[in-house]
């Protein structure tokens, strides 16, 4: 007799007992075996609820993006889910921009997929502690020791453009973050907060969210590609109210 | 001796034990009766907590209209509730205006009562896939088989009016009015809405109620005979009771 919760509540009855029948018996092996199999199906059943997964994948967690350093940690439930995303040294390769005076040197790196459907993002956070973003080579080859760039999320990626920084759609989850580097690190705490809600029609493909990173003038990247390293927390308060 | 949780969380005891006295004794049917009992109370918690229902009603979940073919499921807890309602052609009555050539033909049905209090209501969403809506006689007597109306969700009931179309207010102050096309009798597209937008209702001195409502565009849409709209669709509200009063 298999386990029966979470499909339904347990009736009580196992291979050694009908409770219909309001047997007066001891019980023995086949009845812990049963009451371990329900006790166990509840308390998984917990966890789950616990961190938001649920049955219905529009009502379910997203998938976070396979990357080393990046993790996540859900929390919430069927209606709204909080994603706590954390970087440890997440790696993103900076690129030029094609017309160097003009174009900023650009990062991106997707963070979460969320489930197809308009998904409501009630707030959001990012913080980077002092010396989180460290360029690896520096020197002005790649990012310069003393670069200043945008940090933020956004729902798209950024790619080369005109323009330096970040604007749109690549920072509409978490706005731009001016960061800059003494020595190659980052000399201050940065961080951004954003309560105010916003939907995205994700109901024709799934939305995904993106660390973008933009420089902010030419002095701060050289022409060959660098590699940014990313230290910090980003948080998601988030709930998909449909599809279509 | 009764099941204890989710009262309290159960200490051990059961008729056959006394669990402060650390018994070293074999479990009889007494302590199988209990310990089941504790599980299936344990089960019944957890399935109502992830339904969001809570010991008090201001916190809890609202209440479903009683129509065939409407059913919903709550999600969330005491904080925070996701309510997905899905119509299973729910029948809907058309009724003619008084003066068709004035009055549009219109038709309602009550799907849910908030708790009492303030409706913090953070985001919608209805869709209604195609086919979704469907008249039941059509050909002019009642609906015409290409009929046009207009839709939406309000707290407040449509009700005969001297004018076409939902009413810009009240009859669509949750889900605006979404223009509906007949053809050959059936809503011919894909018609949803999403909104994000958190507002709060007062539903202190009555219970806040949400009503599908629709009234045609012009008289040619339904003639003077009562006729049927089947619904089907699904509709979500995320929203949170704030208090009451």
């Amino acid at each position: 007799m298999a386990v029966s919760y979470p499909g339904s509540v347990w009736n009580g009855d196992t291979d050694n007992r009908d409770m219909s029948l309001a047997q007066r018996k001891a019980p023995d092996w086949r009845d812990w075996k049963r009451l371990v199999e329900e006790v166990a199906a509840a308390q998984t059943q917990i966890d789950s609820y616990n961190v938001g997964v649920d049955a219905t994948a529009i009502d379910s967690v997203g998938a976070v993006a396979t990357k080393t350093g990046l993790t996540v940690v859900e929390k919430g439930n069927g209606a709204v889910h909080k994603t706590v995303f954390t970087l440890d040294e997440v790696e993103l390769i900076t690129t030029d921009g094609t017309d160097a005076p003009n174009d900023a040197a650009w990062a991106t790196q997707t963070l979460y997929t969320f489930p197809v459907g308009h998904v409501n993002i009630l707030g959001a956070h990012a913080v980077f502690p002092l010396a989180g973003l460290e360029a690896v080579t520096g020197g002005g080859g790649g990012l310069s020791d003393t670069a200043d760039f945008g940090i933020g999320v956004g729902t798209v990626a950024i790619a080369q453009a005109v323009g330096f920084g970040l604007a749109g759609t690549e920072e509409d989850v978490v706005a731009e973050m001016d960061c800059d580097l003494t020595s190659k690190t980052s000399d201050a705490i940065e961080s951004a907060a954003n309560g105010t809600a916003a939907t995205h029609d994700g109901s024709t493909s799934a939305i995904d969210i993106h660390l973008n990173v933009g420089t902010l003038d030419d002095a701060d990247h050289g022409a060959s590609a660098d590699v940014l390293k990313v230290s910090g927390t980003i948080t998601v308060v988030w709930s998909v109210l449909g599809d279509d | 001796m009764t099941v204890s949780y989710p009262t309290d969380v159960w200490d051990g005891d059961s008729r056959n034990r006394d669990s402060d006295n650390a018994p070293q004794k074999n479990p009889d049917w007494r302590d199988w009766d209990r310990v089941f009992t504790e599980v299936v109370a344990t089960q019944n918690r957890i399935n109502s907590n992830h339904a969001g229902v809570d010991d008090v009603t201001l916190d809890s979940v609202g209440t479903l209209a009683t129509k065939t073919g409407l059913t919903v499921v709550e999600k969330g807890n005491g904080s925070i509730h996701k309510t997905v309602i899905t119509m299973d052609e729910m029948q809907v009555v058309s009724t003619d205006g008084v003066a068709p050539g004035a009055d549009g033909a219109w038709g309602t049905q009550q799907l849910y009562t908030f708790p009492q209090g303030h409706i913090n209501v953070l985001g919608k969403h209805i869709v209604f896939p195609l086919a979704g809506l469907e008249a039941v006689t059509g050909g002019g007597t009642g609906f015409s088989t290409t009929a046009d109306f207009e839709i939406g969700v309000g707290t407040v009931a449509a009700a005969q009016a001297a004018a076409f179309d939902l009413n810009g207010g009240d009859e669509e102050d949750v889900v605006a009015a979404i223009v509906c096309a007949l053809t050959a009798k059936t809503s011919d597209s894909i018609e949803s809405s999403a909104n994000g937008t958190a507002a709060t209702v007062d539903g202190s001195t009555a219970a806040l109620e949400y009503h599908l409502n629709f009234r045609t565009v012009d008289n040619a849409d339904h003639g003077t005979v009562a006729d049927v709209l089947l619904v089907s669709g699904t509709f979500t509200i995320l929203w949170t009771c704030l208090g009451n009063d």
